[in-house]
């Protein structure tokens, strides 16, 4: 922390960190349910995936084809930089393929922590009676890093045990969960940051969630450039996490710059904060639209609102569409050194791959639908679904619109994800038909979408928002991590995402299916909605 | 409110509402009638189940027992129909933080039908709303007016208020006053809940008062005034203090000589004779306030 600044408010006898122990207590005292299962599940899951690997792949052979795949561009962007050495070692392989997941984890999880405890409490107005008692101007930001920082310590702690019970070296162990916290706590102190820009917690939480995002593309594009980590990897501080060489040869001066970054967010944040008053960002957004066109009804409504977050998402997916696309032909000319991978394209040519590419973009936007159908039940606990529910409209129209709304919108994000996928690829294979084929196979995962939107609908009308979300996590769980962690086939193929398997075959008795359960879905929610106490 | 009624059975019927969430009861019998053409106060201390008859009125919640007509209708199960008829302000007004102001006007008369939008733009001058500004701008007494100006620009039956003014500098409330009166001119019916009693009584025929989510007075104001003892402030030539023993004296106090007490309606004749007796020097007799009845009701009890 920027000592100066604290020096400065001890002589105006205004210390800005008072209080920070009870807002620190007060937000334990609020997460505790949620912070434990995070905790729980993020080390179980050290636990499980060493010793699910061990068994996937338990001879030479197969964890040579394995390393190989991993060694193609898609493989490095999922995974991790190679550094050479044994890289069958099962320590190598699970650095490798579990890092990036368990640092994107765990830094949404303090992005998260940080915007709920500082924006999000501005923003509802809840944070106007703790500034108004004995609480300093940092506090708050303070207690909400001091928070995250606690749970990072502990899972570091936790995860680094977890690792090593499997028999792993306990130095390697630490350096590699050190690392993924250590990035952890970069994001925090970047959604910190971002708390100070914004007004909206929304937007604030999207910033940080982009940053990272964009970090994690970084250094993906680094290390395909070059395996063992290129100048562009640098650049992420993911990639420092990376480049401590867990398992391989351990180094700790990586470590030292995550530090060193997150003291200096830190400092900017407290920056930021000395500039900005209560309730207000460091980026003004314009309080007064004169003209602004009235809204025709509940669709319309749903439409409106939906229309920010939609612009966020349709670059977003638009441009990892276009890096996903782009490797296309770095994955042609690995296949020329890589026997495995070269065996696979001459089966499928590139369809397995684009097939791939674009369910991963579908994973995301599923991400987007859930967000928009579950605003409703956020609605109903604000009080906003009130005045709506309280004019001549239906319970039918207000969740129904919603869900096709939100469809809607995926078949947007799908087209702009798929469509940049197509131009990625189209360009750097000089095929101009490749790029019309991939984005009319972003349309065929709408199905897909609308099913994940029934689910949401039904945990609006269940009043447990929660099983949107999971459902998100098991989507992305099945496709990303699968066969990793050896869950049963029926579980995987019981995805949504999964079942549309476009470009590389069309299957349209599945898509037939997904819409009748996507329709039966909403339907079955609507009626239990209806039947229920609203607010 | 003499003028065209077009709506002569009840606006609102309740008959023994019961309603509870979880191990709370909510509203335990509770009876409640709006006539059409009235102006209805509602009162109740927090939490005595106000809101909750309420949502119950806008099908927003299921009765558990007891009947409950709206218009003449179920208000659970032909909620979207009756909506279009009546119009609802809540006490605490959410908006969208990214609408403007104009803009969630718009959507809600809209979401209602009948709009007069001629009325729309006399209200927001009325109330000197600026509906360009973005929700999130406003303060709580703004964003009270856009729902009063959506509410009072449709041309309902029926008008649910739930705490109205709270938020209100006193110069919108008179405004709020004014155009309560012009509904209930055309003879629609309001139902006003309310803590502010000096505007209850300002406005309302008719009363109703429950505890607990129980009834436990409801009336015309008038006659529930009557029922309510008179409080006397009197300074005598001869020393009152004979007066804290009579048996129909109440609440005596003698602060320096002037002697405060109240005395039921039908006592006041004797309570008269009494002070002329002891020759009186000044007197101020108040008749019984909404308060009074208000704070008898409550006095003491547990809610």
């Amino acid at each position: 922390m920027t000592t100066a600044a604290i020096a400065s408010h001890r002589r105006s006898s205004n210390p800005p960190l008072t209080g920070l122990g009870g807002l620190l207590a007060l937000a334990a005292r609020r997460d505790r349910i949620r912070l434990t299962v995070w905790i729980a599940v993020l080390t179980l899951m050290m636990v499980y995936a060493p010793n699910a690997m061990k068994l996937a792949y338990p001879g030479q052979a197969q964890r040579l084809a394995r390393v190989n795949l991993l060694k193609t561009p898609a493989g490095t962007m999922l995974g991790g930089p190679m550094f050479g050495g044994d890289q069958t070692a099962l320590g190598v392989m699970v650095a490798n393929e579990l890092m990036l997941t368990m640092m994107v984890a765990t830094s949404i999880l303090s992005i998260l922590t940080v915007i709920r405890h500082t924006r999000a409490e501005e923003e509802s107005g809840a944070a106007e009676l703790v500034m108004s008692s004995v609480v300093g101007r940092y506090a708050r930001t303070f207690a909400a890093l001091a928070l995250v920082a606690i749970v990072n310590a502990v899972l570091a702690a936790a995860m680094t045990l977890a690792l090593a019970a499997t028999g792993f070296s306990l130095l390697d162990c630490a350096a590699m969960c050190l690392g993924i916290t250590g990035v952890a706590m970069v994001f925090g102190a970047v959604a910190a940051v971002t708390a100070q820009l914004w007004r909206q917690a929304r937007t604030a939480t999207g910033a940080a969630m982009g940053v990272l995002a964009t970090a994690a593309v970084v250094r993906g594009i680094g290390d395909v450039i070059k395996s063992s980590g290129s100048a562009v990897s640098w650049l992420s501080p993911i990639a420092w996490a990376q480049q401590m060489r867990a398992f391989v040869d351990v180094r700790w001066w990586p470590f030292a710059l995550l530090v060193v970054l997150t003291a200096a967010l830190m400092a900017l944040s407290i920056v930021l904060e000395s500039r900005r008053q209560y309730d207000t960002g460091n980026l003004r957004s314009a309080g007064e639209r004169p003209g602004a066109r009235p809204i025709r009804g509940v669709f319309g409504l749903h439409l409106t609102l939906q229309r920010g977050p939609l612009v966020g998402w349709s670059v977003g997916l638009l441009l990892s569409g276009l890096a996903f696309g782009s490797m296309t032909k770095s994955l042609q000319d690995a296949a020329k050194s890589n026997p495995l991978l070269a065996r696979v394209l001459s089966e499928q040519g590139f369809d397995g791959i684009y097939t791939t590419m674009t369910q991963f973009l579908a994973a995301a936007t599923t991400a987007f639908v859930v967000s928009a159908v579950v605003r409703l039940s956020r609605d109903e606990e604000s009080g906003l679904a009130e005045p709506v529910l309280a004019g001549s409209v239906s319970r039918w129209r207000w969740l129904l619109t919603a869900v096709v709304a939100a469809v809607l919108g995926s078949a947007l994000l799908m087209l702009c994800g798929a469509l940049g996928n197509g131009v990625g690829a189209g360009i750097t294979l000089g095929e101009a038909s490749t790029v019309l084929r991939l984005t009319a196979a972003g349309i065929a995962y709408v199905p897909a979408m609308g099913v994940i939107a029934g689910v949401a609908a039904l945990a609006v009308a269940l009043r447990r928002p929660w099983i949107g979300w999971l459902a998100v996590t098991y989507v992305v769980t099945a496709l990303y991590l699968g066969a990793l962690l050896r869950l049963p086939r029926w579980l995987i193929d019981a995805s949504p995402v999964g079942r549309t398997t476009a470009p590389a075959h069309l299957p349209l008795t599945a898509l037939a299916v997904m819409s009748v359960v996507a329709v039966g879905l909403s339907g079955v929610a609507a009626v239990i909605y209806r039947n229920r106490d609203a607010l | 409110m003499t003028s065209q009624r077009r709506n002569n059975g009840p606006a609102v019927e309740i008959h023994g509402l019961r309603k509870t969430f979880g191990r709370t009861v909510a509203l335990d019998g509770l009876d409640l009638t709006v006539a059409g053409g009235d102006v209805s106060g509602f009162l109740g201390p927090n939490g005595a189940g106000k809101s909750t008859t309420i949502r119950v009125l806008l099908g927003l919640l299921r009765a558990e027992g007891g009947t409950v007509q709206l218009l003449g209708g179920d208000p659970w199960r032909d909620a979207v129909a009756l909506h279009r008829r009546i119009a609802y302000v809540p006490g605490d007004v959410t908006l969208w933080p990214n609408l403007t102001g104009g803009q969630a006007i718009g959507l809600l008369g809209r979401l209602r039908g009948n709009v007069d939008n001629r009325r729309r733009d006399e209200l927001i001058e009325r109330f000197e709303l600026d509906p360009h500004k973005k929700a999130r701008t406003y303060s709580k007494g703004n964003r009270q007016k856009v729902a009063l100006v959506a509410a009072f620009s449709c041309d309902a039956q029926l008008y649910i208020l739930d705490e109205p003014t709270a938020g209100l500098d006193p110069l919108m409330e008179k405004a709020f006053r004014e155009c309560v009166r012009e509904v209930a001119e055309r003879g629609a019916a309001v139902l006003l809940s309310s803590h502010i009693l000096a505007e209850v009584e300002k406005l309302c025929d008719t009363v109703t008062i429950i505890r607990s989510g129980r009834t436990v007075r409801s009336g015309p104001l008038e006659e529930l005034r009557h029922l309510l003892r008179t409080t006397v402030k009197v300074r005598t030539r001869a020393g009152a203090d004979g007066l804290r023993d009579a048996g129909f004296v109440h609440d005596f106090s003698d602060r320096d000589g002037t002697v405060t007490f109240s005395v039921d309606r039908a006592d006041l004749d004797r309570a008269m004779d009494r002070l002329t007796t002891l020759g009186i020097d000044e007197l101020a007799v108040f008749p019984a306030s909404l308060e009074d009845m208000f704070l008898r009701e409550y006095q003491g009890a547990n809610r």
